[in-house]
């Protein structure tokens, strides 16, 4: 383990992929500010005056820093396949789960470092600027930054395991890229879907007043409205849309680590299994 | 007797229906230069990637070094064995001196110190630190065969390690590889579509065919299995034909002025029959079949159409 720990933290130092993702994740912050919690929008004056627009922000790296993940997943992981350099590492002996665990420990340091910096950086703007819209190191933002971390794993391990899967660089990051959105569009649908709340509803006709009770043919029930409901409250991106980050939802960490030890058990069977050329 | 390091015994790969290796028995004696040699699709390339761990064989065994594929000691043994096969895994984005000092990492090494030595017996010394993406594909292939000889391996299996080399890469590929095998011991199993390559290189041949052994013998059986035609060069064969059919002459026609005769008759018996056909000899040397005639007959013998 110690050997494929190392070959892969070597190849992530020495390709230029640690400075990439520093420099990404100062790029994230700078998006997340300026473009998506409207600081630029607002005319330099974020919206929150107050701890609120820092920990908002760093709750939206939950959607923004999974691009760098599928990015950091492809360049790391699909390079190692599509060069074939990993036969260099099953040739010599090293055990194949160990060379997956490697990979997805480099990927995942890779995210949380993204994460951290992101944060910092945004913390370092949140200071800075004229408006001083104020900044408190209390236990909501470290809370938020650690819960950003689980959710952007999650992310990691599923994008190591199709690259791995499909053993194609580019349709591994196309996949990934494709993915963030789709847990966007499909919260959006689900938050539809729910948005009928009463499985009868009542109008009145328009002669008499009198009130008419009718089935709500769009209304969602019974078992698939609980797993609707939890799919929703488990998408990080119904968080960050809510605009509200202190509704920390425990389906969201509970989804996510849940996803994180599947797709690395998944993932070290399939590179058991595979048939590498 | 001989000592084998790779023992195969029995070997079958499946592809969904398709039998890619059927019953492979082969031994491989140290310190030798064992050539695979069959047609695209033979199997050599799926019998390397068993044998490296890249692939898992349907059924049958292998050992290496005396430890079977079967015993988890497997893993450690491949410490001593390296191998490129198809092209060169390298990293296109490192440069040839990271590249080695990763499969020294690969294989737990923490001394760095050979690999200069070792970029220089590949002559890439000089490489600095440009990307291996920019090295021209012999340059790739060397350095392949450098990663491959991390760690001092006592075994190298190299597939197709020529393929689109020039004619100077081809000699500067031979001459590395014979350098390995007696300064270093190393016993090397390699490929080549390029047989007379092959047959500079190789101290034993096993060729392979639609994933059947159908033959194993050492380069010294096969000197004395191929063989030795007379080739004549003469004005027109065409008119020498009937000659050599009415004298029972085993002949085979090259072009309209080459032809080889394979039955035992001399020089001056060929110039008669020769003036019988009307026809002048322009020269007569002793050629032997090709390394490349003898596998293709061996296949037709197969086929059944010899």
């Amino acid at each position: 383990m110690i050997c494929a720990l190392k070959s892969s933290f070597y190849r992530f130092f020495r390709s230029g992929l640690f400075a990439k993702t520093i420099l990404f994740a100062f790029l994230i912050g700078l998006v997340d500010i300026f473009f998506i919690n409207d600081f630029w929008l607002s005319y330099g004056r974020p919206r929150y005056l107050d701890n609120k627009y820092a920990v908002n922000c760093i709750s939206a790296l939950k959607i923004l820093t999974p691009f760098w993940c599928g990015i950091f997943a492809s360049s790391f992981t699909g390079k190692d396949i599509s060069y074939r350099a990993i036969n260099n590492k099953i040739s010599v002996g090293i055990h194949r789960a160990k060379i997956y665990l490697a990979d997805l420990a480099v990927a995942e340091i890779s995210t949380i470092l993204s994460v951290i910096t992101s944060s910092a950086f945004i913390c370092l703007i949140t200071v800075i600027v004229p408006s001083k819209c104020g900044l408190v190191i209390n236990g909501q933002l470290v809370e938020n930054v650690l819960h950003t971390i689980i959710i952007c794993a999650a992310f990691t391990g599923i994008y190591v395991l199709l690259q791995y899967f499909l053993s194609s660089q580019l349709f591994g990051l196309i996949l990934s890229l494709v993915m963030i959105v789709g847990v966007c569009a499909g919260t959006i649908i689900a938050e539809d879907k729910l948005d009928q709340p009463y499985r009868v509803v009542v109008s009145h006709e328009e002669d008499s007043g009198d009130a008419v009770w009718a089935v709500n043919e769009e209304y969602i029930g019974g078992v698939p409205r609980t797993i609707l409901t939890f799919l929703r409250d488990a998408s990080p991106y119904y968080s960050v849309k809510s605009g509200d980050a202190e509704k920390m939802l425990s389906e969201e960490c509970i989804a996510a680590v849940s996803v994180f030890v599947l797709s690395s058990a998944a993932g070290i069977t399939v590179i058991n299994k595979k048939e590498f050329n | 007797m001989e000592e084998n390091v790779l023992e195969i015994k029995k070997l079958c790969k499946d592809y969904g229906k398709s039998h890619i290796l059927k019953n492979v028995d082969l031994s491989v004696p140290k310190g030798s230069i064992f050539g695979l040699v069959g047609r695209n699709g033979a199997g050599k390339t799926t019998l390397m990637r068993i044998l490296t761990g890249l692939s898992e064989a349907t059924s049958g065994t292998y050992s290496i070094a005396g430890i079977e594929s079967s015993d988890r000691k497997i893993l450690s043994v491949r410490r001593r064995m390296g191998s490129t096969i198809e092209s060169p895994a390298i990293f296109r984005n490192l440069s040839a001196y990271d590249n080695v000092k990763l499969q020294y990492i690969n294989l737990g090494m923490t001394s760095y110190d050979s690999i200069p030595a070792l970029l220089e017996l590949v002559d890439l010394q000089n490489t600095g630190k440009k990307k291996a993406g920019k090295f021209s594909l012999g340059m790739r292939q060397r350095l392949g065969i450098a990663v491959a000889l991390c760690g001092n391996p006592d075994i190298l299996i190299l597939d197709e390690p020529i393929n689109g080399l020039d004619p100077q890469g081809i000699i500067q590929m031979r001459e590395i590889l014979l350098r390995i095998n007696s300064e270093r011991h190393t016993t090397i199993m390699i490929s080549s579509h390029i047989l007379e390559e092959l047959s500079k290189l190789a101290t034993h041949y096993a060729f392979l065919e639609k994933g059947e052994i159908l033959q194993t013998l050492s380069s010294e059986e096969l000197l004395n299995k191929v063989r030795k035609a007379s080739r004549l060069r003469v004005s027109s064969t065409e008119q020498l034909c009937p000659v050599f059919d009415r004298n029972e002459i085993e002949y085979k026609v090259g072009d309209q002025e080459t032809i080889d005769i394979f039955t035992e008759v001399t020089a001056s018996k060929l110039v008669a029959f020769a003036n019988e056909a009307g026809v002048e000899v322009i020269t007569i040397t002793e050629n032997n079949e090709s390394l490349e005639s003898y596998f293709m007959n061996l296949v037709a013998k197969k086929d059944g159409i010899l």
